[in-house]
This record gives structure tokens, sequence and C-alpha cells, in this order.
């Protein structure tokens, strides 16, 4: 309602769903996009799978970036990429409106080319060494080693529930 | 029969081994390896051991003999001299009572400047009209929670200027409001904002920087301050020039200034005269004083002030490592730095930085003959091999740096290492004469890692690693821009986690730097940091080895040692001393190992010019 029917024309991220995708999901990703400043909104788009609707939004998009969610996951896209290499994959069963914002956030950050959101979880557990506490007292070189495995594991997980 | 040697150049920061095989002392020698490892312990001690043999197992190795089939090793002649480096700032920004948020968060809400008393949301609803207010906005409210109440609040007459926020909504909020206001956001301790104090918020438009809260006039006119009121808040604008918002709060007891640590002065003692010098008055003033002395005998710094510690410091670390009482030790040379260094504000809100005036200095002190005999004792009975300390450093050096192809005396060698930066003249038929400076490459690592503010001394890799690599940024997952800025395309996507970063381009590949600096400033200040050091003590260096002391009596110029590898450092050189005529080149040692192993290289050839004498 707050989109005049001229904003089809704007340039604009864009946003699908799936089919079961949570109801408020492009409502979050438009939120993080629009605190980027970076117009985004929803599009009626179909694809075979929640990457393959991401691709179709992006190549859609006249910002050719695009994001699509489904029930479990949020997906950045890009037209440069290949098809099924998504940019990024946020699994939606900790917090879907975070996750959700941030990847609407990582959308325009995209755009304006900052750097992006890795993870859904809370600033804290992000893999930032240099920002992270250190309560263990470790080395530069342990606390990459461990972030560098709390990263895989993550990786892993995320793998598993997506295949 | 033919002679297996060794040559040993244990150095600040690397040892390095070059074997040669002997046959006839009248004949160029055949080398047959070297190796190159980082030096274990302070250079000239015991510890430095480990490290030496090291470097000759792996020199062996590659030469496909036994450690025991050594004829000889030959160490280099006592290090003449170990430097240090310290640094300490010489102004500080404290608030006794928190009145500032100078805080950079990405995107700011609204524009303009508002002023007025701070109030909680909560409080709002019940709060008096035509009074302007600063509305403060804590997480448990969402943007579309507190968007709605200062929206209400505003039609009922309410006089809201501007607001806080400690959520990253500040854009959310500004963009549901009827009129443009100024929000910060990302204010992570917002219960430390004090409530029912006058407020400023500014916020300036993208792509600038707030103009009134970052001028101490501005901050008094806005305040409505009186002169000595004034005066106060200058520390507060120094803090915020540079940022996209800010927030300032004038609280009753509230109190910032700059305290002037005192710098305290330097005394230096020549053969000629004795000069004290103002530390604050900056490391031109220090360095001209130190020209002006003649020979440096040793430096006193001023007891009770940061200098005096910094130069006790020194000594204390000498002292330990050469086991020398204190009053022995002399400081033979010192290179003096000014630095801009962050420093957090003491008693800010948002982790405030500001900008602090700091020196950064390099310190020399002579050594005796004896460390390195004890060394080359202790080394001989580990392997089990006859070492000898083998001659002048200096000498040495320029002996390796003559198997360099197409190169030739008069010539003079700048050795550009990581404790000092050392300089030697070969003429024909004279004496090598030779000089060794405080400051080199460990000094520009320092000053890389403070002027970025980055991570402590556990963390100096990050700041060694800038210095020894280019810098470009990700602009796609299919490019990225370089520092020069060319492009550079790649076939498969990077990793996610490098876009829009700053990033090292290593042997290993992009290594994303974890700073918000712009790939300008690092780049700014790992060039002007090599300039200070290097490009000042080349030059002084070169003009105390020229005939006359004139340096454009040199005509050409080698460069070797480790920081002859730098990437860009050769290049500054070359267009620096093109200015006095001097041709500069890069040594290439035994004509394949470039400007490394120069000394190693150097023992063995001196050994045999020895043996040839006999």
């Amino acid at each position: 309602m707050m989109m005049a029917a001229s904003t089809l024309e704007r340039p604009a991220i864009f946003v699908a769903l799936m089919p079961g995708a949570p109801r408020q999901a492009a409502r979050w990703v438009e939120i993080g996009a629009e605190e980027e400043g970076v117009p985004c909104r929803l599009v009626e788009l179909e694809g075979k799978d929640v990457i393959d609707l991401a691709y179709q939004a992006a190549m859609a998009s006249p910002l050719k970036i695009g994001v699509a969610v489904s029930e479990r996951s949020v997906v950045l896209h890009e037209f440069h990429m290949p098809p099924h290499q998504p940019v990024l994959v946020f699994d939606l069963d900790t917090d879907t409106q975070r996750a959700c914002r941030l990847m609407g956030a990582n959308a325009a950050r995209f755009f304006v080319r900052r750097p992006l959101y890795l993870t859904p979880l809370p600033e804290s557990a992000a893999p930032v060494p240099a920002a992270a506490e250190n309560p263990q007292n470790l080395s530069a070189a342990e606390l990459r080693q461990v972030i560098r495995l709390v990263v895989l594991i993550l990786q892993k997980l995320r793998e598993r529930e997506a295949l | 029969m033919a002679h297996i040697i060794a040559g040993v150049d244990v150095g600040n920061s690397t040892t390095e081994v070059a074997i040669a095989e002997i046959t006839d002392f009248d004949r160029p020698p055949r080398f047959i390896s070297t190796s190159r490892v980082s030096t274990t312990g302070i250079k000239g001690t015991l510890s430095n051991l480990p490290g030496i043999v090291i470097a000759l197992r792996e020199a062996v190795q590659k030469a496909e003999i036994e450690l025991r089939q050594l004829d000889l090793v030959l160490l280099n002649e006592a290090t003449p001299v170990i430097g240090d480096i310290a640094m300490e700032t010489i102004t500080e920004t404290i608030i006794t009572e928190s009145t500032m948020i100078g805080h950079n968060p990405a995107s700011p809400g609204g524009l303009g400047i508002g002023v007025g008393k701070t109030i909680h949301i909560k409080d709002l609803v019940t709060a008096k009209r035509n009074e302007p207010l600063i509305v403060v906005i804590p997480r448990e409210y969402d943007f579309e929670l507190a968007a709605e109440l200062i929206r209400r609040a505003l039609e009922a007459g309410i006089d809201v200027r501007g607001g806080i926020v400690q959520a990253d909504d500040g854009v959310l909020i500004a963009n549901r409001l009827p009129k443009v206001l100024p929000f910060v956001d990302e204010v992570s301790l917002i219960e430390h904002v004090p409530l029912n104090m006058l407020a400023a918020v500014e916020v300036a438009e993208q792509g600038q920087v707030i103009r009134q809260l970052s001028n101490p006039y501005g901050i008094a006119t806005l305040f409505d301050l009186s002169p000595q009121e004034t005066a106060l808040v200058v520390p507060i604008a120094k803090a915020l020039i540079g940022l996209r918002s800010a927030v300032v709060i004038r609280t009753p007891a509230g109190d910032v200034q700059t305290r002037r640590i005192p710098a305290g002065t330097l005394k230096l003692i020549g053969d000629v005269r004795t000069v004290v010098v103002e530390v604050d008055q900056g490391a031109d003033a220090i360095m001209k004083a130190l020209e002006e002395v003649g020979k440096l005998q040793d430096v006193e710094g001023e007891a009770g002030t940061n200098v005096g510690g910094m130069v006790q410091r020194v000594r204390q670390t000498m002292s330990e490592v050469t086991e020398k009482p204190l009053h022995e030790i002399k400081i033979r040379d010192i290179l003096a730095v000014d630095c801009l260094v962050p420093q957090r504000v003491s008693g800010g809100i948002a982790q405030e930085f500001a900008m602090e005036n700091a020196v950064g200095l390099a310190a020399m002190v002579n050594t005796d003959h004896l460390l390195m005999e004890r060394v080359a004792k202790a080394l001989s009975e580990e392997i089990k091999v006859p070492v000898e300390l083998g001659g002048v450093e200096a000498n040495m050096a320029i002996l390796g740096t003559l198997t360099t192809p197409g190169i030739d005396a008069p010539l003079a060698i700048l050795d550009l290492g990581a404790g000092s930066t050392d300089a030697a003249l070969m003429q024909r038929d004279r004496k090598v004469t030779s000089i060794h400076l405080a400051g080199a490459g460990n000094m520009v690592t320092l000053l890389i890692q403070r002027e970025l503010g980055l991570p402590g001394p556990s963390d100096i890799d990050l700041a060694e690693q800038i210095k020894r690599y280019p810098l470009a940024k990700v602009e796609s997952l299919f490019h990225i821009r370089n520092e020069d800025n060319s492009v550079r395309f790649f076939k498969e996507p990077l990793d996610p986690r490098l876009f829009g970063r700053v990033t090292l381009i290593t042997e290993e590949g992009l290594v994303p730097l974890p700073t918000e600096h712009t790939i300008e400033r690092i780049r700014e200040v790992r060039r002007e940091a090599k300039r200070k050091v290097f490009l000042r003590n080349c030059l002084r260096a070169l003009q105390n080895v020229a005939p006359l002391g004139n340096i454009r009596n040199i005509d050409f110029v080698a460069i070797v040692g480790g920081s002859g590898l730098d990437f860009e450092l050769s290049q500054m050189l070359m267009n620096k001393l093109a200015e006095y005529g001097i041709v500069v080149g890069t040594a290439n040692i035994q004509g394949r190992l470039g400007p490394i192993n120069a000394v190693a290289t150097g023992l063995v050839l001196g050994y045999i010019e020895r043996r040839r004498g006999k």
C-alpha cells in the first residue's frame, strides 16, 4: 500500500515466495533492504525450487538481484552466478524474521557493495575473529582454527538439511 | 681436496645460510645450496641456536650431504647493533562523564540536526508540548511501534527533534514519520544515555560528514556555551570529525578534556655537543637535533615522563639480552617518527575513538663481540663442526653483493633488514665504510599496526601482512579492483565472505582484512610508514658513508636484505634517490637469489680471500 503504481518502473531487488513460505517473509526481506536504503518488492514468479525461484527473481529484477523464500530457507541470488549456485542461503529454523531481514539487508548490500552478513545468528556468534570476545585466552591462530571448525560444522549442517 | 663450508648470517628476522664447495682458493667457490628460516630469539643470543641448526639442516639437505660433512661454519661477526622500538601517545582524550556518542553506524536514519532534551520513548505521551525533545529508543520498541508512537506524539503537538536508537532501525523509523528527523542508531549501550539532558543529534547526507557537531563553535551555538565551556568541548568536536552521524549530550557535571601527557624531553649526548629536545615538538625536531650532536654517544629520557619510560624500557630489554649492567647500555642511534593513532576515548558511550598524537622511537644499542663468540662456541658443540666468526658484517655484505651480475665497485649498498637499516660504501683500494641505523621493517610494521588501530601485539602479523602484500577490493563475486584501480576478473565466483571487503593479494589467494578502513586509507598508511622509516633512514645512511658526506658523490646503490623483497619499496627508493643522481638497483646475489643471502654468501667469499692471502 506504501508503493504507488509507478514503482513498477523503479529499479528494485525482487523477492519471490515458494508455496508454503512464511506469510510475513517477503515483508521482512523488504524491511531489511529498506534499512540499507535499496528498494525491494514482491513479485509473482514460479520456480522448480527455491534456488531456481531466486534465480528467476534475479533475472527479472532490474538490479539483477533476487531473493526467494521457501518454508525452510531464504536464498540470495544474482544473475551472474551459475543458476544452481546461489550467493547465500540461510535456514529458517531458528529465527525466521531475523534470517529474512538479514537476507534483505544482504541483497541491498550486494547492490551497494558492502560486506554481507554471513550467518543469520546473532552477532556474538558470527565468525568475526577480530571483534569476537575471547574468554579462553586463545591465541589468534587457535581462535582462527576454532572459528574455521565452527563455520565448517554450520555449513555441513546446512547442506544436510538442504539435501 | 674439496672443502665444504657454510656461511651463516643471523639477522633480526631471518637466519640465512650459504653452503659452498671450495676446490682451490684461487678459484671462485661453487655454491651448492642456500636456506632462509626465521631467527629464533633476539639476534646475538644463545636462543638463536635452534634457528641456526634448522637453517643448516635445511641447507645440507638441499645439497644432499650430511651436517658432519661440513668442514667449517662461518658465523657473521658480533652483531654490532640490536634495535628496539616503542611508541607512546603524547595526548589523550578523557571524558569524565559520558557526554558524547560519536558513532558511525552504517545506516543512520533521516537527516539534519535536532536539539532537545532526552526522553525515554515510553514517556513521550505525557511529555510537555513546545519543549524540543530527543527520543531515546531501546531495542524492545521495534521500528513500527517506535514510529507509531513518535508519529502520534508529533500529531499531538509534541516537539520531537530527533532520536537515539539502540537497534539497527534508524532508517526504518525515519522513513515512517511525516517529517524528516535525524536518528542515530546502533547505540549498543543505550542505557548509559542520560535522560532529561540537553542533547544534539546530527545526521549528514549520504556521502557527507557531519559539520555542526565536529565544530567546537557549532556545539557552542547549539548549546549556548560560554568561551570557557567551548574550550572544554574541543576534544569532543575533534573526536567527531569525519563521521556521518553523532550525538552530543550536555550533562551538568560533564567534563571532557584533552590531557596533554607530559611527553618529556630527550637528551641527546653526542661527541660534539649535547642537545635537549622536547619530544612534543615532533620527530623532525628530534632528528634535526640528532644531526647537531655529531656522533651519538647515548640518549637519556626525562625521568617521570613517557619518553623517559620508553628509553628506560629499551635499556632494560637490551640489558637483559646482552647481560650487561643497565648503565653500560649506550644508545647509538635513534629514529623518531610522528604518527596519529586512534585511541579509545575513556568514558565514551559507543566505543568512540579519537586520533591522538604519538611518537614512535627506534633505538639502537651497540653490543660487543663476546656475545657472538658465545653463540659460535655453543653452535660448535651442538653440531660437532668447527665454527668461526667470519669478519665485519658490512664487508661481508659487500662481498656477497658483488656476486650480482653486472655490478662493480665503487658501490654503496643499502641493507634493509627488519631491525636496522645499514649502509656500506666500497671504493677501489679503500677501506669499506659502513653505518648501522635504528629503524627498519619492524618499525614499519609497528607504525601500520598503531595507525590503523589493529588489534594488539598478538596480532602483529596482520600489520606485517599489510606491509607485505598489495590490496584489492572485492567489487563483485567475479571481479576485484586492485589498489592501482585496475580490474581483474575471475572465472569462478569468489567466496561470498570476501564480497565488499578490502583484501590482501597473497600467494595463498585473497585474504579479507577484518577492518573498516577504506583501501585508500590502508594504502596511504602503509606507504607513509615505509616512507617515514626507510626513505628517511636510507638518506641518513647514505649521507653518512658518502665521500665528503655528500650523497651526490655516490653513483650506484644496490639494495640487499629482506625488505629488498618488498613489492614497492625499491621503486619508492629509486624515485627518491634519482633526485640525487643515484642509480639504484636490487641486488641479485649469486645471480639467482635476489636481494637476500648477501652476508652468508659474503662470509664464504671472505674466508677464501683470507686464505688466499696466506
